[in-house]
């Protein structure tokens, strides 16, 4: 490991973190709130650690950005992102403990949308505004981000681009990495765009219109409401939040061919076929679940909140609209089932992704195949294309980590004190990142009475769902470290 | 051999690449017509034995090189009339064709082995190749239709590959028992069909309008191919039933091709293809995708029953050995197959046909040289010579030119000998079977049947060049 070049790379994306803190500055400077000095703080404390990795890196050559220096800048530039972007939470007395704020930043960065905030709306717009753009960054990746728009990353760039970009096989859609990262944040920029268009369309206004796209886009979650988009008890706004919502959860590249003019794209990709039909099945389990139990006396309001409430969910947005936890058993269990289930890869959004679901049943219908056949040499097919057995052994292993890891936390959550309910719930929307769980951690409570120690774990969580396991665990072999 | 339009058979000058199985079956039966062949090829083995058994002359070196091509008098300037490129690489054929075509050899045959290049004329095309064939797929496609409908002889490309030439046995049951074949049409107006050819007690003939039918006989019968199978059910009372499983034994190109084309056309097919070579099952899972592919012996009784030899209603032997093919087809068979087909290469083995107990024998080589023959005596067929080997006729496709002094004329008027028949004739995309009445015009693509020797006098007549 070249800890030089690392802290180099680290130095550049602290200070890219650091000056995006002065779009929210502008918002305090506009209301004129008290949130700007600890804004500016904020950008401040972060400029220093920057200054003082490119000090410790200065003399590292990108070029020898390796494999395993990918995986650790990957890693620790989120969490060195998560401890600066908590900053201003800190200085603003938002939050009270660095935990706080570093649980707060972690959870925006990784889209999670899980809050520690009471009375979200006794914020300052400046404060606000920052929380869901730490989404927005999040979402489409930082280093994803500083490959579109720092050009020395070029070569090296590969190996950060592999490690961050959600999906077993990420796709390169054309030959140098920096179009690519180019094209997927123009792709974001436009949707987030069209959505903020569509918001104010309806009467909602710039400020909100943003934060609310930035957590759409993001499959976030963060609003600057206390209720969430249900306060606005607006069908059109949920509408287009669902819409979005559904959208964000897609692969960003199917978006990119639609744009440039191949609408069939979309439902040519057999992950995304698979994603609308989980979709819709589970939009429609819901509207009858809701409608036959009554919960909703007409069939539209069951819809209008089933759907909403699924699509959050399973593109692991976290928006409500209103108290899942009211709702039949069935439909809370089918929510957590989701919650594992996630959006697609190439998307914004976490879990375990569509693709991995299906690499999986395939396998497994192999598997069963071959018992009958038990000299036969069976293929595994996505769309055509033949899946190599490393890929299917990487997913089986992802989906093993992922399932052990979320039984683990689960289970340091429930000796923490949690019930076993809120320990499942909290650690699958985490790790997930989703948002909001069940129990206690569900859609009406917040994350603000966990422990200490389990802020720590759900924060790591988040992290591991968010670089999928793998970038992280990496930094756990000591064989990463040696030179 | 090509007829000049006052009907001498002219001497061509020609120059194969490759001596290899269809190399050397070409060049032996066009040296016996009289041609004069030049072969080259690099191996030492093979370019001796071309040089000992036949009457041609060998040149020894790659086909693809322009001074080894200049040796075999491919050169500018040069008299060559045709090349035919028959070497087992494609690159080296392509190159050599390139080469031809340069100098200005007047045509050109190129064999493909991928199979992309056959997929669809625009390849040939684009590379300058007057035709481009694939033996692989030539039998895949034989091999598929016999499957699909067991009354099937000869599914040449005619019309594109929707007409095909089949033989029906008539049962004794039949309804078109006692009918006169010019009834059959009244009968039965929406069938576009014509009988071309009836063996009847060991002699066979070609029928008029008049002639009816009689029980057993075997009628020889042109039609397309979305109707074979409801003129099945008519001459013989029963259908071939609806193909449920088809093993293959044996993943080379055939296989695969067979593979492949089943899979297309069978969307509920259960295909299984048995190979014992690991990594070609390997790669043959990756490209076939309904298929099962299994890794195992094709003689491993235990193997073949597990996997339901008994319920086949195809068994299809496609491995390098002839051999092998012949007896692994009649093991299936005795396992309770229905239908077996094995791939033979060699003449002598297709002549047992009678002696061995599967269903069909396909050759490619023979296909292949179908295919470079017909080239080589029609080389103004628009498509397709077939070569009827059972009742020694031909099926050729040809196209009225302009200027044809056929054009506007009846059929009846044309005064063709016995033996000539004119079975269909499409006219901007429609197809039918004409009257003696009808009228031929410019541009029509008629098919005709005719035995080997009255073909020519069939072309002349029609105005053909």
């Amino acid at each position: 490991m070249r800890l030089a070049v690392v802290a180099k790379v680290l130095s550049l994306l602290c200070l890219l973190v650091s000056l995006f803190m002065v779009f929210p500055m502008i918002w305090s400077l506009a209301d004129g709130s008290n949130d700007l000095p600890a804004l500016s703080g904020g950008m401040a404390t972060g400029l220093l650690v920057s200054a003082v990795l490119f000090a410790v890196g200065f003399k590292a050559k990108a070029r020898d950005l390796g494999v395993r220096e990918a995986f650790a800048v990957v890693s620790l530039s989120w969490v060195f992102a998560s401890a600066i972007g908590g900053v201003p939470y800190l200085l603003n007395g938002t939050v009270s403990s660095f935990t706080d704020a570093f649980f707060e930043a972690m959870s925006g960065f990784t889209t999670t949308g899980a809050s520690i905030l009471t009375d979200i709306q006794s914020n300052p717009r400046g404060i606000l505004f920052w929380r869901d753009l730490t989404h927005w960054l999040g979402g489409m990746g930082i280093i994803v981000l500083s490959l579109a728009i720092l050009p020395f990353l070029g070569v090296g760039g590969m190996q950060l681009y592999k490690a961050e970009v959600p999906g077993p096989v990420p796709e390169k859609i054309t030959p140098r990495v920096r179009q690519t990262a180019l094209l997927l944040w123009g792709v974001y920029v436009l949707l987030s765009a069209i959505q903020v268009g569509a918001l104010m369309l309806g009467g909602m206004d710039l400020f909100e219109s943003l934060t609310h796209t930035f957590g759409t886009m993001a499959t976030g979650g963060f609003s600057p409401l206390n209720g969430s988009i249900g306060q606005y008890g607006n069908p059109y706004f949920e509408w287009v939040i669902t819409l979005f919502m559904f959208l964000a959860g897609a692969n960003f590249v199917l978006h990119y061919l639609a744009l440039k003019g191949d609408l069939g794209a979309w439902w040519r990709d057999e992950e995304f076929r698979f994603y609308a039909k989980i979709t819709v099945a589970s939009v429609l389990a819901a509207t009858a679940v809701l409608f036959a139990t009554g919960t909703y006396g007409t069939l539209s309001d069951s819809f209008r909140y089933g759907a909403f409430q699924v699509v959050s969910i399973l593109t692991t947005t976290g928006y409500v609209t209103s108290d899942y936890e009211l709702w039949p058993f069935f439909i809370q269990y089918l929510l957590l089932f989701l919650m594992f289930v996630g959006g697609c890869a190439g998307s914004t959004g976490g879990g375990i992704k569509n693709m991995r679901i299906i690499v999986l049943m395939k396998h497994v219908g192999a598997e069963l195949k071959r018992l009958l056949h038990p000299k036969a040499i069976f293929t595994v097919r996505i769309g055509g294309r033949v899946l190599e057995r490393e890929v299917i052994s990487s997913v089986t292993a992802f989906f093993v980590m992922y399932i052990g890891l979320f039984s683990l936390a689960a289970m340091v959550m429930a000796a923490l004190g949690l019930d076993v309910i809120s320990a499942v719930a909290s650690v699958a929307a985490t790790i997930g990142n989703i948002g909001p769980g069940l129990g206690s951690v569900g859609p009406s409570e917040n994350y603000a009475h966990i422990p200490v120690a389990g802020k720590w774990v759900l924060s790591f969580c988040m992290l591991l769902g968010r670089l999928e396991i793998y970038t992280v665990m990496m930094l756990f072999l000591p064989g990463t470290w040696r030179r | 051999m090509p007829y000049s339009s006052r009907g001498v058979k002219q001497k061509m000058k020609i120059v194969i690449i490759g001596a290899g199985e269809v190399g050397f079956s070409v060049a032996s039966s066009l040296s016996q017509e009289g041609h004069d062949i030049t072969i080259v090829e690099s191996n030492d083995e093979r370019a001796a034995k071309a040089e000992n058994e036949l009457d041609v002359m060998v040149v020894r070196g790659n086909g693809s090189r322009p001074t080894v091509l200049e040796q075999a008098g491919i050169c500018p300037g040069c008299d060559t009339d045709l090349l035919i490129a028959c070497s087992n690489h494609d690159e080296v054929n392509i190159m050599a064709c390139w080469i031809a075509r340069r100098a200005g050899v007047k045509r050109v045959i190129s064999r493909a082995r991928g199979m992309e290049y056959t997929d669809s004329p625009t390849w040939a095309r684009q590379l300058g190749i007057d035709v481009m064939i694939s033996p692989e797929r030539s039998v895949a496609r034989e091999i598929e239709e016999f499957l699909s409908i067991s009354s099937a002889v000869h599914t040449a490309e005619f019309f594109g590959g929707k007409v095909g030439v089949y033989a029906f046995r008539v049962s004794s049951g039949s309804a078109l028992m006692g009918i006169p074949l010019r009834d059959l049409r009244r009968i039965h107006p929406k069938i576009t069909a014509l009988v071309v050819f009836i063996e009847r007690q060991g002699k066979g003939f070609v029928p008029s309008g008049e002639d009816r039918l009689e029980a057993e006989d075997l009628c020889f019968t042109v039609t397309s191919k979305s109707q074979a199978q409801d003129l099945e059910e008519l001459f013989t009372k029963k259908k071939t039933p609806e193909l449920r499983r088809v093993i293959i034994i044996g993943g080379g190109k055939i296989g695969y091709q067979v593979a492949r084309r089943l899979e297309i056309r069978y969307p509920k097919l259960d295909i299984r293809l048995i190979d014992q070579d690991r990594e070609k099952c390997e790669k043959l899972s990756r490209e076939l995708e309904r298929s099962i592919i299994i890794h195992g012996d094709g003689m491993d009784e235990e193997l073949l029953r597990y996997e339901g030899v008994d319920e086949a209603d195809g068994f299809v032997t496609t491995t390098a050995n002839d051999e092998h093919n012949l007896l692994i087809g009649v093991v299936g068979k005795a396992l309770g197959a229905s239908k077996s087909v094995a791939v033979v290469r060699r003449e002598l083995l297709m002549r047992l046909t009678d002696y061995i107990a599967v269903d069909s024998m396909v050759n490619p080589n023979q296909a292949l040289a179908t295919v470079i023959m017909r080239q080589v005596r029609y080389p103004f067929g628009t498509g397709a010579l077939s070569i009827i080997d059972e009742i020694d006729a031909e099926v050729l496709e040809l196209s009225i030119p302009h200027g044809s002094t056929a054009c506007g004329k009846r059929i009846m008027d044309l005064e063709l000998p016995k033996g000539i028949l004119i079975a269909l004739v499409s006219r901007n995309g429609e197809m039918f079977v004409p009257w003696g009445d009808n009228d031929l015009k410019e541009n029509d693509e008629v098919l005709i049947f005719a035995s080997e020797e009255l073909m020519p006098r069939a072309v002349e007549i029609l105005g053909v060049e």
